[in-house]
């Protein structure tokens, strides 16, 4: 019932849009490289909040001054 | 970082609540002449309990009770419990939506809630601090923004091949290449092939490194906003719990606010089977299930092949028993 897409569907596809279309307006593409970047900009703040776990759990002030040789 | 020490922090103090009495403080926020029954942390035994006696003045060391959270959790490893659980969950996801990238219009659709969903679960991190209970809201919204953070940058790397051939290098090396196929034949359109690979190969590196840079410079400056935020609210008297939460959704704010800064300038860029004649409610079901069935195939020839291999390596080890793999 359902068409199934492939990857050779999606190699055609390119392929088409690339005979059939012009060079990209460089403009264009530059203002979607700009986006590209931002949206990097964008999601490490959350890498450095919330996947720093180790470092995170580590680096609690009360572990590097409260250890003690003694017993 | 703060997230992690939020949460860890409320699972910790919701495990002594439910013990029956509060968390002792650090040694090492007391005052020297009052560093008894305190925690403090012995090399090669962990936390202690720190008790002075009043009279001698010896100091002893006792074994902190076995803490746990409902079902059994060392409050400890309640964090990493829940990335656990949200790595699952990111597999689970990435093989399901993964190839929705390439096909239909769901490109910039998919990188839009996705990246919502995560930046908005991270926002919500303001509201841990309202009680130590809500350790258990901390890990829900740990897995939701794990795995919106995971799935957002699917869609956001599928983005990556087509910018790829839409610079001027590789789409004059790619119409070289084409050129010398119809005009010189197929031996003389390898050279062309290959310059047209490098060319591919040169421009992928050079995007993928710009945009690392500006995730490191984003992370880099996010960090520096939110250790200001800590001590300024820690200057004004905030608890620790507070600062960390203001700092946490500090993050989820910064990644709302610049993701729709990106999104105003990604273009839609839509794969095959955009205009396809399936019903507009199950445009995706085909490319999931075929996805889906295609994974799991070659995980298990995967799997097969490797096994096999392990047989026929360990048999040859028993090479006089007479038995091949």
């Amino acid at each position: 019932m359902w068409r199934q897409f492939n990857d050779h569907d999606l190699t055609t596809h390119r392929a088409q849009t690339r005979t059939m279309a012009p060079a990209k307006d460089p403009a264009l593409l530059r203002r979607e490289l700009v986006g590209w970047y931002i949206y990097d900009f964008a999601n490490s703040a959350y890498f450095q909040s919330a996947m720093t776990v180790r470092l995170g759990t580590s680096a609690s002030p009360n572990v590097f001054s409260n250890v003690t040789h003694e017993r | 970082m703060f997230v992690p020490l939020l949460v860890d922090d409320l699972a910790n103090e919701f495990a002594w609540s439910r013990y029956g009495s509060s968390r002792p403080e650090y040694c090492s926020d007391l005052a020297s002449d009052v560093q008894t029954n305190c925690l403090q942390c012995v090399e090669g035994d962990g936390n202690q309990l720190r008790v002075v006696d009043a009279i001698s003045g010896s100091v002893t060391y006792s074994d902190l009770p076995s803490l746990t959270l409902p079902g059994g959790i060392n409050p400890t490893s309640f964090i990493f419990t829940m990335i656990s659980i949200s790595v699952l969950f990111q597999a689970i996801a990435f093989i399901t939506v993964g190839s929705l990238g390439d096909y239909g219009n769901y490109r910039k659709r998919g990188l839009v809630y996705a990246s919502t969903i995560g930046a908005i679960a991270c926002c919500l991190f303001i509201l841990l601090p309202i009680s130590a209970s809500m350790y258990w809201v901390g890990g829900l919204l740990i897995m939701i923004s794990n795995v919106s953070l995971g799935v957002s940058v699917v869609f956001y790397n599928s983005y990556l091949p087509l910018m790829v051939e839409d610079t001027a290098e590789v789409f004059a090396a790619v119409n070289a290449e084409k050129q010398g196929l119809l005009e010189q034949g197929a031996v003389a359109s390898e050279k062309s092939q290959e310059s047209a690979h490098k060319a591919r190969e040169a421009a992928n590196s050079e995007i993928s490194s710009k945009g690392m840079m500006w995730g490191y410079v984003g992370g880099t400056a996010c960090l520096v906003v939110s250790v200001i935020a800590v001590f300024i609210t820690t200057a004004i008297g905030m608890s620790t719990w507070w600062s960390f939460g203001i700092a946490s959704s500090i993050s989820g704010v910064w990644w709302l606010f610049f993701s729709f800064m990106a999104f105003k300038r990604l273009p839609e860029r839509p794969g095959p089977g955009t205009y396809c004649a399936f019903p507009k409610s199950q445009h995706c079901l085909p490319i999931v299930q075929s996805n889906y069935s295609d994974t799991l195939r070659k995980t298990d020839t995967f799997l097969y092949n490797h096994q096999t291999l392990l047989r026929t390596k360990t048999c040859s080890c028993k090479a006089g028993s007479g038995r091949t793999g």
